[in-house]
């Protein structure tokens, strides 16, 4: 090989190098979780996570006719506390709010705590998707209005 | 042999080495750093509340894994020097033994490694697309990815790499004609490169999802090179007993 040779193999080095970093670069553009073209086939690839099962669902203020529905602040406690229990790392726990509430969880994997509140409406902001992880997770239910408020477990 | 410059092909083999142990030990320098308040910020943005004990910036696995196939060009490379010091007999019969072992080893190793990374992948996108629970979870655990210390250890790793190549050359330019050798590193350094250009791809928070998708790419590439190994040294072991029986 000559040095001739090794010089233009260099070159081409560098030139990669330069244009793999400035593809890479000028595309990195916002910070925020907007949609992805890239991320959404990976999801679409992962496909959809499994729910949880309702025999792994143990709640005091589940109706005894409808297995699905969970009715809060009925009587003295306003709250209800789901309790998850898994031996899978990730499921989703899909909730639909038929009455505003609030709802606790932490997050699977780590120490934080998550607040989030949701409403019967038309634009799906009823429905609330819980990612619970292995071990025993505990969803706590609070309505928002006077009395009592049902939440259907999604499927 | 003797027309073999010496120093060059030892720092060649050091560099690399020194490559190897960066990349192993880049846990250590990339992430750490607290992220609580930034968490608070994109919590806002997804309109939920969060208590946060500890938010930390994930260390990444794509340059850790470089070390899978760095280890294979630090083991070719070594091997030559080898040859400086050890008997050519002594080593020929060596060199299959130590390259079968090596090799099944560096396959359970990536085949490890291969499995955690891809698992890690499948629970990063669910939690993502578990808006908001889940999206916070993911924001806790990989949301800040340190793009900055990463880029500044690829860049030690790839000039690092170019020294290497650059001392194989002064010690012999003979090597730029061991074609299993030059793809080994050309390997090396499309392995790394591919881990710059992933990084930079994407916006901030989903860096790490990349840099999982580079994990298993290199992991994968690594069982290649490793099965590659593998056959070489079946076929040395071969020829070796052989000759050692024809002998006898």
């Amino acid at each position: 090989v000559s040095a001739r040779n090794a010089a233009i193999v260099g070159a081409l080095l560098v030139a990669v190098f330069v244009v793999v970093v400035a593809l890479g670069q000028g595309r990195d553009e916002g910070s925020g979780l907007e949609t992805n073209a890239l991320i959404e086939r990976l999801a679409e690839l992962a496909g959809d996570p499994a729910s949880v099962p309702l025999d792994q669902i143990e709640a005091a203020c589940r109706d005894e006719e409808d297995p699905t529905l969970l009715v809060v602040g009925i009587g003295l406690v306003p709250t209800c506390t789901v309790t998850i229990v898994r031996d899978e790392r990730i499921g989703i726990l899909r909730l639909e709010a038929l009455e505003p509430v609030a709802i606790r969880a932490p997050a699977p994997e780590g120490d934080v705590v998550v607040r989030s509140e949701a409403a019967p409406g038309d634009d799906d902001s009823g429905r609330v998707t819980v990612a619970v992880g292995e071990g025993e997770t505990a969803v706590v239910l609070r309505c928002l209005g006077a009395g009592a408020c049902r939440v259907r477990i999604a499927p | 042999v003797n027309d073999i410059r010496a120093p060059f092909l030892l720092l060649a083999v050091v560099v690399l080495a020194m490559v190897v142990l960066v990349e192993i030990g880049s846990s250590l320098v990339v992430g750490g750093g607290s992220r609580v308040a930034d968490l608070a910020e994109q919590a806002a943005e997804l309109d939920v509340e969060v208590e946060a004990g500890s938010v930390t910036e994930p260390p990444g696995r794509g340059i850790t894994y470089l070390a899978l196939v760095d280890v294979v060009l630090l083991y070719s490379v070594g091997l030559m020097g080898a040859g400086l010091v050890v008997p050519e007999r002594l080593l020929g019969r060596a060199q299959g033994v130590a390259t079968f072992i090596g090799s099944i080893v560096l396959i359970v190793v990536a085949l490890i490694l291969l499995i955690i990374a891809f698992v890690e992948l499948l629970i990063m996108v669910t939690l993502l697309a578990a808006t908001p629970f889940g999206t916070i979870a993911y924001l806790a655990l990989w949301g800040f990815f340190p793009k900055g210390d990463a880029a500044v250890l690829l860049g030690l790793i790839l000039f690092l790499k170019l020294l290497a190549v650059v001392c194989l050359v002064l010690a012999h330019q003979r090597f730029l004609r061991f074609k299993r050798l030059m793809v080994l590193v050309a390997t090396s350094f499309g392995c790394t490169l591919l881990v710059v250009f992933l990084h930079g791809l994407v916006p901030s928070v989903l860096v790490a999802i990349l840099d999982n998708v580079a994990a298993i790419v290199i992991a994968v590439v690594a069982i290649i090179w490793a099965i590659v190994l593998l056959v070489g040294s079946i076929f040395s072991i071969v020829s070796t007993v052989r000759a050692t029986a024809s002998r006898m």
